[in-house]
């Protein structure tokens, strides 16, 4: 798999998913136009490249997959602060979550996420989930 | 005009100085003891009644009085009676005159009327007796007996006095006392029901109380389990992670007993990441709304039965699935109900060589009672306690998969339902669980 046009942001703060995540995509041969941040504030920044990416060229941004236990600003909120924003409000978001309630998931979804995705227990499974929601949003965009 | 007064007012004088001489006559022969009279000395002076002016009132007062009275020898024949005696008889004074006084005493009192009469010569007497009528209705009298002494006449006197009017008022007596002490009783028993009601109130609202602080703390216990499990997840999820990463990269640099160690870690990792989903589950089937509508539970087994079978190679089954009713319920939720009974009878009817799954209903007036009967290694009584708790099982990991979940789910879907679910079995012979809903309007 190779992204062509558009890349994947990754917001996750924990590093021990962020390593998980990277193996996978490491499988799927995925190496470029992948970012990772930290923070939502660093999401915000690098979709409207502010801050420390004012002056890098980053990619253009088709799926961002969204944790929703982000330090300061929560993935909720950077979600409602994306749709809300003219140009960002297109990019497809996708919560990738350990866990989520009902309500949770109801309000992700009624504030405009396109999926919003548990984080399977089991690493084969949990692969797999980042795998498909690749192909759904990067490869058929990148084929259009 | 004043000759004529003066003769009239002479001629006066002349007649009270008679009647003077006369009234002087008899009180001097009073004194002198020749007449017997009674003399009665008041402020206007001496007043003077002779015997024979004070037999006529004896008389008229032993004829005019309310009392029956009878005057009768030794013998009880009857000398003297009064109006009044005739008139409680109602028998004509000429029939009672010198008739037998025994023949209006009533059978059983006869003998001691007799006896009482013989006793009168030397003692005044009375008795609470009874008396015939000329209709023959017996009435409860008084007789009081007494000598009449008097030096010519060796007679008895009795007086009959009518008990009825007195029986009444005895009777009203006592049942008004009656009434008083059960005005008491119900007075003390009001207080007292307005104790206990005082008390029963005080009790209800203690318990409505307590039932409320254990909603509350058994929501914050769900709550916690809920967060806890939340947040467990993801280092359970990087443990399984990490132990998988090891297995793919490492596993050639490991020894046969480090490979062991590390497919334990993992195995035990996916265990806990699944028994921690199957708590969120739980959890949430206690928080969740339930969203009842009209289900055909034929409907509902008929699809979890297929769908079953889709996943296992079921092959030497006997279905036994009888017509099921409709109910109100959260079809969701009903259907993981019957998923969760019919897999645990798939799963305990596997190692049979002829395995059955009975599925039907009965009902009472005000729910229906359904089961889901196998003929499969059932379960011990003993551990009835046991069954429907979380992560409990009765049966070991190597025969049978499972984490202990399942009649914990069943069990909290039907009690949201307002149901009960409940269960017999026999080790090696089976189990049969039940499950009650109620029966209400189904749209």
């Amino acid at each position: 798999m190779r992204l062509k046009e558009k890349g994947l942001l990754i917001a996750e703060d924990d590093e021990a998913e962020i390593t998980l995540i990277n193996v996978v995509l490491r499988k799927c041969g995925i190496t470029d136009r992948v970012a990772i941040v930290r923070e939502g504030e660093e999401a915000l920044d690098y979709l409207c490249r502010r801050g420390k990416y004012k002056s890098s060229s980053p990619f253009s941004v088709g799926l961002i997959l969204l944790d929703l236990k982000l330090p300061k600003i929560s993935g909720l909120e950077i979600l409602k602060i994306i749709r809300a924003d003219k140009r960002l409000r297109s990019i497809p978001v996708v919560i990738f979550t350990s866990s989520c309630s009902d309500l949770e998931r109801r309000e992700c979804l009624a504030s405009g996420a396109n999926d919003c995705m548990t984080k399977p227990i089991e690493f084969n499974e949990f692969s797999d989930s980042i795998q498909r929601v690749v192909k759904e949003y990067l490869l058929s965009s990148a084929a259009d | 005009m004043k000759n004529q007064s003066n003769r009239d007012f002479s001629l006066e004088i002349e007649e009270l100085r008679i009647k003077l001489d006369e009234a002087q006559e008899t009180l001097s022969a009073i004194r002198r003891g020749a007449v017997d009279a009674i003399l009665i000395s008041t402020p206007k002076g001496d007043r003077i009644y002779t015997l024979k002016s004070a037999e006529q009132p004896y008389r008229v007062f032993f004829e005019e009085m309310n009392e029956a009275g009878v005057t009768m020898t030794f013998d009880g024949n009857i000398l003297f009676s009064n109006r009044s005696f005739s008139d409680l008889l109602n028998i004509p004074l000429s029939k009672i005159l010198g008739s037998d006084f025994l023949t209006f005493i009533e059978e059983t009192e006869k003998d001691s009327i007799r006896k009482m009469i013989a006793r009168a010569k030397k003692h005044k007497l009375s008795r609470e007796s009874a008396i015939r009528l000329a209709d023959g209705q017996v009435i409860p009298v008084n007789i009081s007996l007494s000598r009449l002494r008097t030096e010519d006449l060796k007679a008895v006197c009795a007086i009959i006095t009518d008990l009825r009017d007195v029986v009444t008022l005895k009777k009203l007596e006592e049942l008004n006392e009656e009434l008083a002490v059960t005005n008491e009783e119900l007075t003390t028993t009001v207080e007292e029901l307005r104790t206990y009601q005082d008390a029963l109130r005080a009790s209800e609202e203690a318990v409505k109380k307590k039932n409320l602080e254990l909603d509350r703390s058994n929501r914050e216990l769900e709550g916690f389990i809920y967060s806890t499990s939340h947040d467990l997840r993801a280092p359970v999820r990087h443990i399984a992670g990490f132990a998988e990463l090891l297995k793919q990269e490492s596993w050639q640099v490991l020894s046969e007993e480090g490979r062991n160690h590390l497919q334990t870690v993992s195995a035990a990792a996916l265990k806990l990441g699944i028994m921690m989903d199957e708590l969120l589950r739980f959890s949430r089937l206690g928080r969740s709304e339930i969203k009842k509508t009209s289900v055909d539970l034929n409907l509902i087994v008929k699809n979890t039965i297929s769908m079953l079978k889709e996943g296992a190679g079921l092959s030497s089954i006997d279905w036994v699935v009888g017509s099921l009713p409709s109910v109100m319920g959260d079809p969701t939720l009903l259907e993981l109900v019957f998923t969760n009974l019919i897999s645990n009878a798939l799963k305990f009817t596997r190692k049979k060589r002829r395995a059955r799954i009975e599925i039907g209903y009965n009902q009472n007036k005000d729910h229906y009672i359904v089961h889901v009967k196998d003929n499969g290694i059932g379960f011990n009584m003993a551990f009835y306690d046991k069954l429907f708790r979380v992560f409990h099982r009765l049966h070991n990991d190597k025969g049978f998969e499972g984490t202990g979940i399942g009649l914990a789910n069943v069990q909290r879907i039907i009690h949201r339902h307002r149901g009960r679910v409940w269960a017999e079995g026999k080790v090696n012979e089976g189990a049969t669980f039940y499950f009650s809903l109620p029966k209400g309007k189904v749209s």
